[in-house]
Order: C-alpha cells, then structure tokens, then sequence
C-alpha cells in the first residue's frame, strides 16, 4: 500500500502501523460521509415526493371512476328514454292515438327527463303491452 | 558474521511480517470500501432508498397511463352521453308535435 504525503499530514506521524491507517481511515470517512448522508437526504426526500404523487394520482383516479359510473348510469337511462321515445314513435306511426292511450303518452313526454330509470322501465313495460295488444287487435 | 547474518533474517522476517499485516489491512479496507460492510458510506440505505424510488417511479408512471386511459373513456361516455341526448331530445320534440302535445293542457 503506497503512501502519499499531504500538507495535511505530518510527516512524522505517517507509518506503516495499523493505527496510524485506521487513523487515516477514519479521518477519510469523517471527511466524506456527510456527502453521502446528503445523496441519501436528497434521494429520501424525492421518495417522500413520489409517495405523494401516487396518493394524489390514485385520488385522481378514484374521482375519474366515480365519473364513470355516474356517466354509465346517465347513459343508461338514456338508452331507456331512446327506447320508451321508439315505441312511442312506432305507436304513433301504426295507429291514431286517443283517450287513455294518448294520456298515458303524454305523461310519459312530459315527464320523460323528470322519471327514474325504474319508472322509465315500468313505461316502456306498458307500452310494449299496448303494442302488443295492438298487434293482437289486428 | 554469523550473529549479523542471524539479525537480518530476522529483521526480513519482521519486515515480512509487518508487510503481510498491511496487506491484509488493505485487503480488509478494500471490502470495507467496496461492500461498505457498516454502512458507513450509506451504501446499503442508498441501495434501498433507490430501489423504493425505482418501485415508486414504476407506480407512478403505471398510474399516469391508468389516468389517461380512465380520463379517455370519460371522454368517450361523455361523447356517447350528449349524442344519446340530443338524438332523445329530438325524437321528444317531434313525437310532441306530432300529438300536439304542447298546445294541450
């Protein structure tokens, strides 16, 4: 192991003894390891950021899939409403419409952004039963 | 002679020795540093912390696709949602002039 001199140094202290390396040694660490506690801060504090910006991400997400649902939920009274307006059409189309017929339609329209996806349901299941009595009829 | 030879064996033996001792030193110092056996060059806990900030690095970026992909089908739904409508709307709208449906009480 080769020595080298320094201004630091005596040289008069320097020898081949272990103590005097691990003298050496140790003034080499107290020298340099506030360095690496520094890379360690600065690495734990950008973990401390990542662990941050996974929370707000998954709140992101969990907020975007509450969107969904209620936008799945929007489109599928929509797709109800698409139904009960076609065979309101369909009724319209085949035959004129009166009397208690034409008050129950005329509920529905009025109503028709106003009702539930169940009262949509029940709607349509009564419409279906007069088209089918219609068809019956005939 | 013979009592001047005898010492320097001995002294190369001691040098030999001392010599050995400090190679095993630097043996010892060079694990020491390579492996930072004790931490003191925070080797292991800078193995660690990278490793947790790679694993959170891989998180994150798998939930920034996973939101652009959500905030994609928000787009579609929503797309989807206002067509539905508007077409409801305007099948409403026929079908109530066709009965008449606003003149009436």
């Amino acid at each position: 192991m080769k020595i080298e001199l320094t201004n630091t140094i005596d040289r008069n202290i320097i020898s081949e003894d272990i103590s005097f390396k691990l003298m050496l040694a140790d003034g080499i660490l107290s020298l340099f390891t506030p360095l690496f506690y520094e890379e360690i801060r600065k690495k734990q504090g950008q973990f401390k950021r990542n662990v941050l910006d996974i929370k707000q991400l998954k709140q992101n997400i969990l907020d975007a899939k509450l969107k969904i649902k209620k936008l799945n939920f929007l489109i599928s009274k929509e797709k109800i409403k698409d139904e009960v307006l076609n065979e309101i059409d369909y009724l319209v189309g085949v035959d004129v419409i009166y009397g208690s017929n034409r008050q129950l339609i005329r509920n529905i329209l009025i109503t028709l952004d106003k009702q539930t996806s169940n009262d949509l349901k029940k709607n349509l299941e009564v419409l279906r039963g007069i088209i089918k009595n219609k068809i019956k009829n005939k | 002679m013979s009592t001047t030879n005898n010492d320097t064996v001995r002294n190369d033996e001691q040098i030999k020795n001392k010599s050995g001792d400090v190679n095993k030193f630097y043996d010892w110092l060079k694990i020491y540093l390579e492996k930072d056996k004790f931490n003191l060059f925070k080797a292991r806990s800078k193995l660690e912390i990278n490793r947790k900030i790679e694993v959170t690095n891989t998180r994150i970026q798998k939930l920034i696709d996973l939101k652009i992909k959500v905030k994609a089908e928000i787009d579609r739904l929503i797309s989807t949602a206002k067509l539905l409508k508007s077409k409801n709307f305007e099948l409403k709208e026929e079908l109530s002039k066709k009965l008449d449906i606003n003149n009436e009480n």
